[in-house]
């Protein structure tokens, strides 16, 4: 290098070290964004589930009976959600806290949004697919779930409550469930 | 405005003299403006990410 650079040369050298710099910063986000994805398995879902909108209530997994928090046999939790202008039936949910808890839901008429606060459940109900997400609540608490996807004039009033309670606590409302129902909610 | 090819040069080199010495004005400003940015993301990335658990 000359001991006495031209402009030229100053320019070129603060430029390129400028898009290394750029470039470098880049690949440590793409990579921490692959690494996220690949490590914890945690990416945008990429399953198809489909299933009909216009039949979601009179027949199959989404009937008004099936809704709410199901115990299942191996000590996990699935809940099943359905989405329409302008409510969450169930409206409020009840889950275990330390337990991992799947969600499944769909939408009968438009797009909803899906998100719980404080909680990285964040996505979208579309009319005929099944959205469904597994996670683990650490402790009790209670959560909002905002439909956070405009979906009419109603949209601002469509929220649910997620209710985490005591593992224990759960499974007493599971032993005390009236005979007439078989799924759980927090729902008066 | 006409000016003499002389004057012309002159300023040449002066800009040139100016220029020699390199953008570390803006540098630091990209520098500084791009590090909050990306500290900003780290930031939320570990303190509120993270924390709010995985989901698959």
């Amino acid at each position: 290098m000359a001991i006495h650079p031209s402009s030229h040369d100053v320019a070129e050298r603060v430029e390129r070290r400028w898009a290394i710099l750029v470039l470098a910063i880049v690949v440590v986000l793409v990579g921490m964004v692959v690494y996220t994805g690949v490590h914890w398995a945690m990416m945008p879902p990429s399953r198809v589930e489909t299933v009909r909108p216009e039949t979601l209530h009179v027949s199959g997994e989404f009937i008004e009976s099936n809704l709410g928090s199901a115990p299942e046999a191996d000590g996990s939790v699935t809940v099943r959600i359905v989405a329409q202008q302008y409510s969450f039936t169930p409206q409020c949910l009840v889950v275990p806290a330390g337990v991992p808890v799947t969600f499944r839901a769909t939408s009968s008429d438009v797009v909803h949004g899906f998100l719980i606060t404080d909680t990285n459940i964040n996505s979208m109900l579309e009319p005929g697919y099944v959205s469904t997400f597994k996670t683990t609540f650490d402790k009790p608490g209670d959560h909002l779930m905002p439909c956070h996807e405009y979906c009419g004039t109603g949209h601002q009033n469509m929220w649910a409550h997620v209710k985490v309670v005591d593992r224990a606590e759960f499974m007493q409302m599971a032993d005390k469930m009236p005979a007439n129902s078989r799924r759980l909610s927090c729902v008066q | 405005m006409t000016e003499d090819p002389n004057e012309l040069a002159k300023e040449d080199a002066q800009l040139d003299e100016i220029v020699k010495r390199g953008p570390s004005g803006a540098i630091a400003l990209a520098g500084i403006s791009t590090a909050i940015v990306i500290g900003i993301w780290f930031i939320f990335y570990f303190a509120v990410f993270l924390p709010r658990g995985v989901i698959q």
